[in-house]
């Protein structure tokens, strides 16, 4: 498939998640006029677009809906729920399209047929009439900016009829602000001229808020007598200002057909302006570079009166894999001058130190400046979920509202794309077990509409995405009795109800056979754990019977590099994530001696527990007299571990441990110092359950 | 409405075009100018009396003006009073009301201000 | 030329408004009842433009078209046709014969200038 290709499937991909993302925001507001044109819009472009790079079927089916949408922009058509289910449908149908075109396989048109049919069934019928002659009927004017490229190529015999072309121009002029350019070229000698006949034709940039249709209006009597092309050139409500296109001259002149991209890449190819060398190789004649032109000046004025800065924000669409290698690259990069900064310390050479220095914070630089590349706003992903809640609830005779907040927090590519189906699993349950239905709801005395909040925040490395519902809560009871009937807790276990209510992600807690059926409370949930821990988080829920679930993830930034802090217990070396860390307290031997009964430290009065990591590692060589402890904190619990020695900060690029230690307790991935030994990365949330 | 060719002895002949100028003379503006084209060395045509002046005449004039300059014969056009119409009708016809078409096929252009009126 | 519309039209009524509405837009305006009236008046008029109905009696719209194509002096000069029917054909129809434009009735009376705009300045 060719790069155009390409990117238009990535374009129609987004402009699809967006127009879902429109079409549920105009079900809530169905008044919301910026909305019905931003889903104008999307449809048009994927339309336009589509029939441009060689998509007939998307664009053909497209166009019926826009048609739809271009009424419902015009006030015939009411926003109704059918209206916003059927688009979604037909939505989902460009994607099958899309797929399709993609995978190769085969898509079952008569859907297609019959979603056109349906939607056509909303347009009432007096409008399929046929458009007064001259202005027509009064219709709303279109609130946005449009630059229109006009081409109006008389037939020889236009004069014939008595139509004065002079004043269609100036009814166009009418219209806005206009700049036509007059093609004299075929203008022939006098001897073999019909006086009667009209060589001349005219190109013209309008821009204008009165809509294509206006613009149509002026030709309706020479339809038949001139060839006339109308396009849009420039619709100001599609671009952002820093996407607005700034077209070059030959680029103007090849849409316009007047020059072929061969000739036009040779002309590029010399040194002089590009719209002389055209005109003296009569590539293409005055008067087409002379409209090309007036185009650029007229879209160039656009921006100028939009107040637009000279100052050019672009943007590159790269493949996710050359920042997969490239960040790659750059782990190899922060090991090599971690070696490199060892051996300089070592040698004690000055001007190797200070070069290593310099490099360590340039790549220090670099290591940041590759992962914020790879960073994503999570609201794509969110938005995503509006969807589902919507799809499910309306199956499950359910009323449910999801809030979101916190969408432009963002997250390593990598994470999202691994966080989606635990948060769809999550949100599942949510819907199908925590919320009640509205009947239940309004017995308990709640709103007859459940909420589900959505919300994602920045705390230290990691981000912590909420998912909050209102339902009716997990009752300790019924799931302590499942547990003790599952055996993973002795009957006279003593817990308090937060550890039962976690006891959801206990393996074991929900069969195996309910993780596909989603029909069981609790279900999978231990699955979700696992996805969770297989991203650096953890999982946390707290609950209340009756008024609701709050499950918070913590999610690494990033899963490639972190900062961490450099250990040694015996001769082995460990990282602790940085991010963690609280500080690091001494313990003497006689502190250790001391509390006898379990590992508690008192930190400035608050109790903390600690664990030995050499006894977790079974590490049996003597420990120092002065051992040190690093205070770690993950959900608000402190923990401490107690290790040798601490070494300090060290840029820990994360390894995957292979096979054979998949079953580490407790790890969860290497990395190579300096001098090349391995490092353990311990996983603190593990060892603190 | 009239068409006029001024053809007085030893002087150039000057085709005068009066009133309404449009297409329902052009068939016979164009045989005139034919008519001495080929017994003259130029031509200066007379605007300055013109009421309405539409396309068909501004294109058949510079059809006219395509065909003296391959001949290397000269064509000259005086706006006269008619001056402002004419540039009227030339700006709202995609012409540069005071430079000509954008074509620029013609060496020297009928309707570039300053450079030709003056005959 | 000057600024004078012939309305052709047998609808007293019809005419009284295209009469007015013309008026009222600044132009002269000579009526007339059919087709054979209109061929009659609009020789000597100074007539810069024709309005005429489609279905009239004696000799209709269409072959009126016909007929003021064929007149030496008239050949370029605008015509719109006003039709009931907003189907193509008669437009069509109406085209071929030489008219420059139609309007479909009914219309409000700023169409009708709108649409006189177009073809006549």
């Amino acid at each position: 498939m060719d790069a155009h290709k390409q990117a238009f499937i990535e374009e129609a991909y987004e402009l699809l998640a967006e127009l879902e993302r429109s079409l549920l925001e105009l079900e809530d507001n169905p008044g919301d006029m910026a909305m019905v044109g931003q889903v104008f819009r999307a449809m048009h472009t994927i339309k336009g677009s589509g029939a441009m790079f060689g998509f007939e079927d998307i664009a053909a089916f497209t166009h019926n809906v826009e048609n739809v949408f271009d009424q419902v922009r015009s006030g015939t058509i009411p926003v109704t729920r059918e209206l916003v289910n059927l688009t979604l449908t037909a939505r989902d149908h460009i994607r099958e399209l899309l797929d399709a075109s993609v995978s190769g396989k085969t898509v079952n048109e008569s859907r297609g047929v019959d979603i056109v049919l349906a939607l056509n069934r909303l347009v009432p019928l007096e409008n399929g009439g046929i458009p007064q002659g001259g202005k027509g009927e009064e219709k709303k004017p279109a609130p946005d900016m449009v630059t229109y490229r006009i081409r109006f190529k008389p037939h020889q015999d236009l004069l014939a009829h008595g139509t004065n072309p002079v004043l269609l121009l100036s009814e166009l002029r009418d219209l806005g602000d206009c700049a036509v350019t007059a093609h004299t070229e075929n203008i022939p000698v006098l001897e073999d001229m019909d006086p009667e006949g009209l060589y001349i034709f005219w190109d013209a940039v309008l821009t204008t808020d009165k809509g294509l249709n206006a613009v149509r209006d002026v030709f309706i009597f020479v339809e038949d007598d001139a060839d006339i092309t109308i396009e849009t050139i420039l619709d100001e409500d599609d671009f952002t200002s820093a996407e607005m296109p700034r077209p070059k001259l030959g680029e103007i002149l090849l849409k316009h057909g007047d020059i072929s991209g061969e000739a036009l890449h040779q002309a590029l190819g010399s040194q002089k302006r590009i719209g002389e060398i055209l005109v003296e190789e009569k590539i293409a004649s005055r008067a087409s570079v002379t409209a090309a032109l007036t185009e650029q000046n007229q879209i160039r004025k656009r921006l100028e009166q939009r107040g637009e800065s000279a100052a050019q924000i672009s943007s590159v669409r790269v493949p996710s894999e050359k920042l997969d290698h490239l960040v790659d690259l750059v782990g190899e990069l922060v090991t090599v001058q971690a070696r490199l900064s060892q051996k300089a310390a070592k040698q004690g050479d000055p001007d190797l130190v200070a070069i290593a220095e310099d490099v360590e914070s340039l790549t220090s630089g670099l290591r940041d400046n590759a992962m914020s590349i790879r960073m994503l706003q999570i609201g794509t992903t969110f938005a995503t979920f509006k969807r589902l809640v919507r799809d499910l609830s309306g199956e499950l005779g359910k009323r449910i509202e999801l809030t979101t907040a916190g969408g432009e927090t963002e997250l390593d590519k990598t994470v999202i794309d691994q966080l989606k189906d635990p948060l769809v699993h999550i949100i599942r349950n949510a819907v199908d077990h925590a919320i009640e239905k509205p009947e239940e709801r309004l017995a308990a005395g709640k709103d007859a509409t459940g909420t589900i909040q959505l919300s994602a925040e920045h705390s230290g490395a990691h981000v912590l995405i909420r998912i909050r519902d209102d339902g009716k809560g997990l009752d300790p009871q019924v799931i302590r009795k499942k547990a003790v009937e599952k055996g993973l807790i002795p009957a006279d276990a003593d817990l308090e109800e937060n550890e039962i209510q976690n006891l959801i992600f206990a393996p074991g807690f929900s069969t195996a056979a309910a993780i596909t059926d989603l029909s069981g409370r609790g279900v999978g949930m231990d699955v979700v754990k696992k996805s969770i821990e297989n991203l650096r988080g953890a999982i946390d829920l707290v609950s209340r019977k009756g008024e609701g679930t709050t499950i918070t993830l913590k999610l690494p930034l990033t899963l490639a590099i972190i900062d961490g802090l450099l250990v040694q217990i015996g001769e082995g070396f460990f990282v602790l994530p940085l991010s963690s860390v609280e500080e690091c307290v001494e313990l003497t031997e006689s502190q250790r001696k001391s509390s006898k009964n379990g590992n508690i430290l008192n930190i400035r009065g608050d109790i903390v527990p600690y664990v030995r990591l050499r006894d977790e590692y079974d590490i049996r060589n003597k420990p120092p007299a002065l051992e040190h402890v690093v205070i770690m904190e993950t959900f608000g619990k402190r923990v401490g571990f107690v290790v040798d020695r601490v070494i300090g900060g060290h840029q820990t690029v994360i390894k995957n441990l292979g096979g054979a230690f998949r079953d580490a307790k407790d790890i969860s991935g290497a990395t190579i110092l300096g001098d090349g030994t391995v490092a353990l990365i311990i996983d603190v949330n593990k060892i603190m359950e | 409405m009239g068409i006029r060719m001024n053809k007085n002895k030893g002087k150039q002949p000057v085709l005068v075009l009066e009133g309404d100028v449009d297409i329902s003379i052009a068939a016979d503006i164009k045989t005139r100018i034919m008519d001495v084209m080929n017994e003259t060395d130029s031509l200066t045509v007379d605007l300055g009396g013109v009421e309405r002046l539409d396309i068909s005449c501004v294109q058949l004039l510079c059809a006219a003006n395509r065909s003296f300059e391959k001949k290397s014969k000269r064509l000259n056009v005086i706006t006269g009073k008619g001056d402002s119409l004419c540039r009227t009708l030339l700006g709202s016809s995609g012409y540069d009301a005071h430079d000509g078409c954008p074509e620029k096929k013609c060496r020297a252009c009928l309707w570039k201000k300053g450079d030709r009126n003056d005959g | 030329m000057a600024k004078k519309i012939l309305t052709v039209d047998d609808s007293a009524s019809m005419r009284q408004m295209v009469t007015f509405t013309l008026k009222g837009a600044g132009y002269d305006v000579v009526e007339a009842v059919d087709g054979r009236d209109a061929l009659s008046k609009i020789k000597g008029a100074d007539i810069g433009m024709v309005i005429t109905d489609l279905n009239m009696p004696n000799m209709d719209g269409i072959e009126l078209i016909r007929q003021i194509r064929a007149l030496p002096g008239f050949r370029f000069i605008p015509i719109i046709l006003l039709t009931t029917e907003s189907q193509d054909n008669k437009k069509k129809e109406g085209k071929e014969a030489g008219a420059t434009g139609w309007i479909v009735k009914p219309f409000k009376p700023e169409q009708l200038v709108a649409v006189v705009k177009k073809v006549f300045a």
